[in-house]
């Protein structure tokens, strides 16, 4: 027991010391842009104004998923979900790629549901694909993707290349990576089960007799309880991801990305930059990419409406509280190869 | 405080520091609401629209409701335990959350520092990264245009009347007045500068500038930043390198800010 408090600790440390990292150099960029010529605080007003409304677009959805993450975690039990998940992995990537039309969340909700999920005892494999894929397959972002381009081209190219890549995904982690070796180990206590030492039993007994005399209201109190807790868990990663993302669009100069707009590769890369960095909400992403039709290729366009709600600089703040680096640098990686490969090939031999 | 000693079943590691953890949630109760007063407080005073397309006003409403409910619940657990009669929780065991510090406390407390204590601004020229854009952009409706009447266009219905013409001098002596603030660099020419508009799709995370050019001494001295209501009529003219419709002004109006001070493509 102490090993492993120690064990925390120093890995509570760490974290404190990433943190302030962060914070150094965030206050570096800051004092960077007081050299840009138009004086601190002009600029800084500008990031100010930035940040809040990426905060503002994004917080309501961090709170809906951890709303729905609470009552997951109040009113699906772990054996309920065991029954309905497919043996087959091919069937379970696929099932989780699909899986936002039960939870309809987007990048900033999809990280403590998938989450939940897995200590449910979804495998990871399966709950990445859902996480790659959610913030696109469902009903609000269908239908936000349709209003902006109709039943095109465009939609149906963002659904196979999403679908490709999150199945694809999954299946990479179920075929090489070990469970315990893909979640931060606090997240894992449903999967070693098993080994749980003498007080954890305890409480677990005392756990079945709550839950058979658990009421609606008491199982809703706990999942206000859980949901206070996850929104605490996560916020300060969409926190530190939008003061990222406001930064990066005060200090880059977006003329210098719109000049790369017509190469076959060049237009790719730079929208799915533009992707990562943005941080755009899924739900709304289609009608920032109307503003690229005309000097953007149509690869480059699927590029940043497939990319972008896998992977952008607040989902991956986000990711790192529940994955490892490794884990979380593999994520990013892939879905870029992937998506990028994908705009390439339209740009050459589809449009 | 004593009632955590009442049920030994619940005791865990990090359970140990009674009044610390105590202190603790009270100030999570209080950022919970702090983060509800201020989308509460950006409705209320009109804020909201420097931040976010107006159709989503309604998250704003939503986040200020369920920051009040998450918020109120903790509250209202704490004070049920101060009085003696907490509110059990069953502890999800098979989901170890990991401690809040005061660290990740402050970090979610930021958005209430920054959001309360400093003025609220929208994007205008100090945001203008990039350069002033003379393309029209899309949006909900595609790239149709607000209005019959070319005197009530805005910057990006005449940006997209522009695009979509075959013959950009049809609009040599054209009337238009519309309105935006100035913005200048130095390459625009002797007396010329964009009056520009920002437009905003979802939030200003997607905002763009675009802009129409205006030459003519009325307009010289006018600084920038500046909002300017500039009706005149339109020449085709070279501006940077390319023949495109400029106006030049016979009236120009110093005006407010207008509300929204964004476009809605």
């Amino acid at each position: 027991m102490n090993m492993h408090l120690e064990k925390e600790s120093q890995q509570e440390l760490q974290r404190m010391v990433s943190w302030i990292i962060m914070f150094v150099a965030v206050l570096v960029a800051v004092l960077l842009l007081s050299e840009t010529g138009q004086g601190f605080s002009a600029q800084f007003a500008v990031f100010r104004t930035r940040f809040l409304g990426i905060f503002i677009e994004a917080v309501p959805f961090l709170l809906l998923g951890a709303a729905v993450s609470g009552l997951i975690g109040a009113f699906v039990t772990a054996d309920s979900l065991a029954a309905y998940l497919p043996r087959n992995r091919y069937m379970a990537t696929t099932t989780g790629a699909m899986l936002g039309f039960v939870f309809p969340v987007c990048e900033c909700g999809v990280v403590p549901v998938a989450r939940r999920l897995i200590n449910k005892g979804m495998p990871p494999s399966m709950a990445i694909s859902f996480l790659l894929a959610a913030p696109f397959m469902n009903p609000v972002v269908f239908a936000a993707t349709y209003t902006a381009f109709g039943f095109g081209q465009v939609f149906f190219l963002r659904f196979i290349v999403t679908l490709i890549v999150a199945v694809t995904v999954g299946l990479l982690f179920a075929a090489f990576g070990r469970t315990e070796k893909i979640v931060l180990p606090q997240h894992l206590a449903a999967i070693r089960g098993a080994s749980v030492d003498v007080d954890h039993v305890h409480v677990d007994t005392s756990h079945i007799e709550l839950k058979n005399t658990a009421t609606i209201i008491s199982k809703l109190q706990n999942a206000l309880h859980s949901a206070i807790e996850d929104f605490f868990d996560m916020a300060r990663y969409l926190i530190i991801g939008c003061i990222l993302a406001a930064l990066m669009q005060t200090v880059i100069p977006q003329g210098a990305l719109q000049s790369l707009g017509s190469g076959n590769i060049s237009s790719v890369l730079t929208l799915q930059a533009t992707a990562f960095i943005l941080s755009v909400c899924s739900t709304v992403d289609s009608f920032l990419a109307l503003a690229f039709v005309g000097t953007f290729s149509t690869g480059s366009i699927v590029a940043f409406l497939t990319f972008g709600p896998m992977v952008d600089i607040k989902s991956t703040m986000m990711f790192l509280g529940v994955f490892p680096r490794r884990v979380v640098a593999i994520l990013i990686a892939l879905p870029f190869a992937m998506t990028f490969m994908a705009g390439v090939l339209i740009n050459l031999f589809l449009v | 405080m004593e009632h955590t000693h009442d049920h030994h079943h619940h005791d865990h590691e990090h359970r140990d520091d009674h009044g610390h953890d105590d202190r603790m949630e009270w100030a999570k109760a209080l950022v919970l609401i702090g983060l509800s007063a201020y989308f509460i407080f950006n409705l209320i005073s009109g804020n909201v629209t420097n931040y976010i397309n107006a159709r989503f006003i309604w998250l704003s409403y939503l986040a200020g409701g369920l920051f009040l409910l998450y918020g109120g619940y903790m509250l209202y657990t704490l004070i049920q335990a101060r009085r003696g009669n907490p509110i059990e929780h069953e502890h999800d065991h098979d989901h170890d959350h990991e401690h809040a510090t005061w660290g990740i406390l402050a970090i979610v407390a930021f958005p209430i520092a920054i959001g309360f204590f400093s003025t609220s601004t929208p994007l205008g020229a100090d945001a203008v990264n990039g350069g002033v854009s003379l393309n029209a952009v899309g949006g909900e409706n595609g790239m149709t245009i607000s209005s019959d009447d070319p005197m009530k266009w805005h910057v990006l219905d005449w940006l997209r009347a522009f695009g979509q013409s075959e013959d950009i001098t049809e609009f040599e002596g054209q009337e238009a007045s519309f309105i935006g603030f100035i913005y200048r660099e130095p390459d625009y020419g002797t007396n010329t500068v964009m009056v520009t508009r920002f437009t905003v799709n979802c939030c200003v995370a997607d905002a763009s500038a675009i802009g129409l050019p205006v030459r003519g001494e009325m307009v010289a001295d006018v600084e920038q930043g500046l909002w300017v209501r500039v009706t005149g009529a339109y020449e085709i003219s070279n501006f940077r390198g390319e023949n495109t419709p400029v106006l030049v002004p016979q009236q120009v109006e110093l005006i407010e800010m207008p509300d929204p001070p964004y476009i809605y493509p």
